[in-house]
């Protein structure tokens, strides 16, 4: 454990009579950002233009419909991991085989840091991130989205679903090993998952 | 006469403000374009009518002043720098036949001028008693006196040159300085003269490499920090138009000013004077165009000079070559003739 002192920087670089004359070089340089002038530009025109998202992409949760009704059994699993306390919801029963379902399902935009716990930790795959990332609200009271903003038909967010179902930790429903690769957001977890990897060092 | 020389003004001035302020949108674009991005395309067709929405913006804004400046001298500085940066076009000749000034002293008036620049920023730095832009104004003028005397050594080269080809001319007039090159311009008779006044010419300008005067990252933008709405688009102004004069006197004393490639070809001397004066006033504004492209893609290519890098080279760099130049030069037309 010792301190690292930077002392003094090494002296100034000889230069040779060529560099010496500046001109040389300064031409190539100027050749250089001349020829950058037309290469292709990376600008996304963004309203009008937007870019692909893929299906790892994080945006606004939404919950997941099947026929207008949502999967959601309201276990209180989202709101109780969610770090900012963004989501709120009441249970209630119902006739479906599933028994409950929310009454109230509610997400405050204001507060939601889209980190995806509540759709890692769900177990019925009924909250999910969409691709969807701009939205805006002009109240606070707009921002808080009731479950009617939230729902969205399954075939819209299939290829999230499809992610999920790959990268989703292989243990889950069996006894719990904590050593196993289990964060599914954990880019090296993932990809040691993708590669059969058990065991996360 | 008096009409001609009127709307001569009036267009010169119309010409050059529209100049300096696409300059600024030359600017945005040309450094877009160099680091891949895609500048100002919102207002108006391709971003055309930017210009017009940033005077806009500077006109609305509020004119601030800090307690600790000089009123009425922090006022006075932007009117001055504007003013210089138009006195400078006075002795430009657009054509044979067409310049606002026969200027028997041109090139003395043309370089009282330019050194006068250096008021208006050295005014501004000191009278709004900040400390950043005190440093800029001193900046200014340090550097200005060091790159002065490059600039009028290589003046000299061009007036020694103007008078052994013409040597019944005034070579004081940039009239007889632009005709002695009928016969080659002199970029190509003069090349060494041509770096030390492009050289110098950057550093007069204020602009990159040698933009210390401003340098964002240490001095907070320099001489004009304390500077807000109309008052720093003044600036802003005469800094382009600054841009566009030395744009202007590069293609005038160097390349050829008004004249054409292939004139004598072309047999322009035979037009009518209204056509002589569209193809000079023509290849004029294309050589300016040329130059201020170079300006800015200059800034958007080279790092700023420490100071004293900038020092070393005014004085142990620039100053003796232009001496030398003079000197190889002189003696070389003292051999031919």
């Amino acid at each position: 454990m010792s301190i690292r002192i930077r002392t003094a920087p090494p002296a100034e670089r000889k230069l040779s009579w060529w560099d010496r004359l500046y001109f040389p070089a300064i031409l190539s340089g100027m050749a250089y950002t001349l020829r950058r002038m037309f290469k292709k530009r990376f600008t996304v025109q963004y309203p009008e233009e937007s870019i692909a998202l893929g299906p790892e992409f994080r945006g606004r949760p939404v919950l997941v419909a099947e026929n207008g009704k949502e999967r959601c059994v309201a276990c209180g699993l989202c709101a109780r991991v969610c770090p900012p306390f963004a989501i709120h919801m009441q249970a209630s029963e119902t006739e479906d085989p599933k028994e409950r379902y929310p009454v109230i399902f509610e997400i405050n935009m204001l507060r939601c840091i889209y980190c995806g716990l509540c759709e890692e930790v769900c177990p019925e795959e009924a909250i999910v991130m969409s691709p969807e990332y701009d939205f805006v609200f002009r109240s606070r009271e707009a921002a808080i989205y009731t479950k009617e903003r939230l729902l969205v038909e399954k075939k819209d967010l299939e290829p999230r679903l499809r992610w999920l179902q790959e990268m989703r930790n292989p243990q889950f429903g069996k006894r719990y090993r904590f050593r196993v690769a289990n964060n599914i957001h954990g880019v090296k977890a993932r990809s040691m998952v993708r590669e059969g990897h058990e065991q996360v060092a | 006469m008096p009409i001609v020389f009127w709307l001569t003004l009036g267009g010169l001035l119309a010409v050059f403000f529209t100049l300096a302020a696409y300059a600024t949108l030359a600017e945005r674009k040309i450094s877009a374009y160099i680091q891949d991005r895609v500048g100002p395309n919102r207002v108006g067709p391709k971003g055309l009518l930017q210009p017009l929405a940033d005077v806009l913006k500077l006109v609305f804004k509020e004119a601030f002043q800090p307690s600790s400046t000089y009123r009425l001298l922090q006022i006075a500085a932007p009117v001055l720098m504007v003013a210089l940066a138009m006195g400078a076009v006075a002795i430009l000749p657009l054509s044979p036949h067409l310049r606002l000034f026969d200027g028997s002293i041109g090139l003395l008036y043309l370089l009282g001028v330019l050194s006068m620049g250096v008021y208006g920023i050295s005014l501004a730095g000191w009278a709004t008693g900040s400390k950043y832009s005190l440093l800029g104004g001193l900046r200014s003028g340090a550097q200005m006196i060091s790159y002065e005397l490059a600039l009028g050594l290589a003046l000299l080269s061009v007036l020694l040159l103007t008078s052994f080809l013409l040597p019944d001319a005034n070579p004081l007039a940039p009239q007889a300085i632009v005709e002695a090159q009928r016969q080659g311009w002199f970029v190509f008779l003069n090349p060494i003269g041509f770096l030390v006044y492009v050289v110098a010419a950057f550093a007069e300008t204020n602009r990159a490499p040698f933009d210390l005067v401003e340098a964002e990252q240490e001095l907070v933008g320099g001489y004009h920090t304390e500077y807000s709405a109309i008052r720093f688009g003044a600036f802003f102004v005469a800094e382009y138009m600054n841009m566009i004069t030395a744009s202007a006197l590069i293609a005038t004393f160097f390349w050829g000013g008004y004249l054409g490639p292939f004139e004598s070809w072309v047999g322009v001397s035979g037009w009518p004077i209204v056509w002589q004066n569209v193809w000079g006033v023509s290849w004029l504004l294309l050589k300016t165009l040329f130059w201020a492209f170079v300006f800015i893609w200059v800034r958007w290519t080279l790092p700023r000079f420490r100071y004293d890098q900038l020092m070393r080279i005014g004085w142990k760099v620039l100053l003796p070559l232009g001496i030398a130049n003079l000197a190889t030069l002189a003696g070389i037309l003292l051999l031919i003739s």
